[in-house]
């Protein structure tokens, strides 16, 4: 199973956001995606996830093409979203938004399904602790730690996540972390887009430095050659 | 302070506000029983039939809150298949006068014309939804107005008195209390059937749908087919509540697919309380009752209703049952929410 974004161009209007960025990432990889704000990271995000569509360029999962499909279909190919605003569903309790990621694993019985929230529950214990009440009445950090809970119920080939320690406490972004290194143990590439670069270095395998909708680096997130490179090119 | 919020009770907040709507159901249920007794008793005719055709509106305020409670989605022209319903009703008693053969004719028409309809109205949404849905009510409205074969704008009469096989009795549409207490069980039937659909993971995405409409897909979800759906849905409510009329009244006209049905089903569900279910009882209730109280007094009484809506608009923004329901859940619900 291989991620692929070849050439991959997208407008907003006439503005050319992503100009010819081409990725690579395999199964168990955190690949980190830096930048200085408005060089078109989220943008990438959500192209991937079919928020935004390119105007050229490839993007594939396993062999199957995704650009150009429904972000509904591109789930179902096994994409998982955390957007950067986490979108809890205001008016649904933890659980149910919980359930609401168990799409990506349609076909499960509800005795499975039971069993992979428990996962889930086991693992993040503040979550079952406040299951039946509403999720916009969580904490950021919980509501954070939810947004990657129900991306990660449905066993993504690939999650992507948009700046998940934002405005979190070092305690919660050191959690949120240890999350991502989970997802990347259970076999899936972890797209991670995060300010904290440090910070996301330290969980990353590779990065790639973007610099006004192009790559302009792209380097081991263990060699610190490549991370004091990484540095100078975002001016960190 | 944290640790007291963890160790507040668990009340799953949802599940309480179903079951708060599932209570006022039953003392609507059990309203109507003391109604029909005394009106059995007092031998009335007239408020039997008042009633039922409050109750029969309460199946056309169901729809319309299935859809703006669950999915946000305005539609002012639910009275298309109110409509539908009582018009395809009608033509089929007068040719068939079986009940069963009717309603079932009624299900057919609305849901063929539901889903051509929804895959129109579910194009756009907000505004243009209710823009589209209005239109498309108002054709169909000018269409019956215009045709001959319905009627046209004097609508069709002599719908005959069916009797309405249950299988242990038989009620007869004529008969004022037996037909209330049917419409009645038929009411809370449709009530059953939309708030169990509504708890399923299937209502559970259309409040995700009402709540972040662009999030939904990422999750793996068609909103388009969930909307439909909901749509579809609304539909068969109205349709099967609207064939119920021309059993009471013996006619259907081509106003029952005007505007003033369709808007008067939304002040009812604002009235009542969007997003309750139960709400769509008591509201049509109340606005049936001061349309006949007052109508009786001035033909200005539409200016009353009109204040009604926008009195519960600024100082009961969430309808008589966000008035009510919290404290039945604090009964139910032993006081921790």
């Amino acid at each position: 199973m291989m991620f692929r974004i070849e050439n991959l161009h997208v407008h907003y209007g006439l503005s050319h956001v992503i100009q010819g960025i081409s990725i690579e990432a395999r199964p168990g990889e955190i690949v980190g995606i830096f930048g200085r704000n408005g060089v078109g990271k989220t943008t990438l995000m959500k192209t991937i996830a079919g928020w935004v569509g390119p105007s050229g360029g490839e993007i594939s999962l396993d062999g199957t093409r995704l650009d150009g499909l429904a972000p509904d279909r591109i789930c179902r190919h096994g994409v998982g979203f955390v957007p950067e605003d986490r979108r809890i569903f205001p008016g649904l309790s933890v659980e149910e938004n919980l359930k609401l990621g168990l799409m990506q694993r349609s076909g499960r019985s509800r005795a499975e399904e039971k069993a992979e929230i428990d996962l889930i529950y086991d693992r993040m214990p503040r979550l079952a602790e406040r299951r039946r009440q509403a999720g916009t009445t969580l904490s950021g950090g919980e509501q954070q730690m939810l947004a990657m809970a129900r991306v990660m119920v449905g066993r993504p080939q690939l999650a992507l996540i948009d700046e998940p320690s934002e405005g979190l406490a070092p305690m919660i972004v050191a959690d949120i972390f240890a999350i991502i290194k989970e997802m990347k143990a259970s076999g899936a590439i972890v797209l991670l887009v995060e300010q904290n670069v440090n910070g996301a270095l330290a969980v990353a395998d590779r990065f790639y430095a973007i610099e006004r909708g192009a790559v302009v680096l792209a380097g081991d997130a263990k060699d610190s050659a490549d991370k004091a490179r990484l540095m100078d090119a975002i001016a960190v | 302070m944290r640790d007291n919020v963890t160790a507040a009770p668990v009340v799953d907040r949802l599940a309480l506000a179903m079951r708060a709507s599932h209570v006022l159901v039953a003392i609507f249920v059990v309203a109507g029983l003391v109604f029909a007794t005394v009106g059995v008793a007092m031998k009335d005719t007239f408020f039997l039939r008042l009633a039922t055709e409050a109750l029969i509106f309460a199946g056309l305020a169901l729809s319309v809150d299935i859809l703006l409670g669950y999915s946000g989605l305005l539609s002012l022209g639910q009275a298309l298949y109110f409509g539908l319903g009582a018009y395809v009703a009608a033509v089929v008693l007068k040719e068939i006068p079986s009940f069963w053969v009717a309603m079932g004719a009624a299900l057919v028409a609305s849901l063929v014309v539901s889903i051509l309809a929804g895959l129109i109205a579910n194009r756009v949404r907000g505004v243009y939804f209710a823009l589209v849905t209005f239109g498309l009510a108002q054709v169909a409205a000018k269409a019956v107005y215009n045709t001959r074969a319905l009627g046209a704008s004097d609508g069709m009469i002599g719908v005959p008195i069916v009797p309405i096989d249950l299988g242990v009795a038989t009620v007869m549409s004529n008969s004022p209390a037996g037909f209330f207490l049917f419409t009645l069980a038929f009411i809370v039937v449709l009530y059953a059937i939309s708030a169990y659909l509504l708890d399923t993971p299937f209502g559970r995405v259309l409040l995700a749908i009402r709540a972040n409409e662009r999030r939904v897909p990422s999750l793996g979800y068609s909103t388009r087919n969930a909307r439909l759906a909901a749509y579809v849905l609304a539909a068969v409510v109205a349709a099967l509540s609207g064939a119920l009329y021309p059993m009471l009244r013996g006619f259907v006209s081509p106003e029952l697919l005007f505007f003033t049905t369709s808007g008067n089903a939304v002040i009812t569900v604002v009235t009542g309380g969007v997003g309750t279910l139960a709400g769509a009882l008591y509201g049509s209730v109340i606005l049936t009752v001061l349309k006949s109280v007052i109508g009786s007094m001035t033909e200005h009484h539409l200016i009353v209703i009109g204040l009604l809506f926008m009195v519960t608009v600024i100082f009961l923004p969430k309808g008589l049952m966000g008035f009510i329901r919290p404290s039945i859940e604090r009964l139910i619900g032993g006081g921790s929410r």
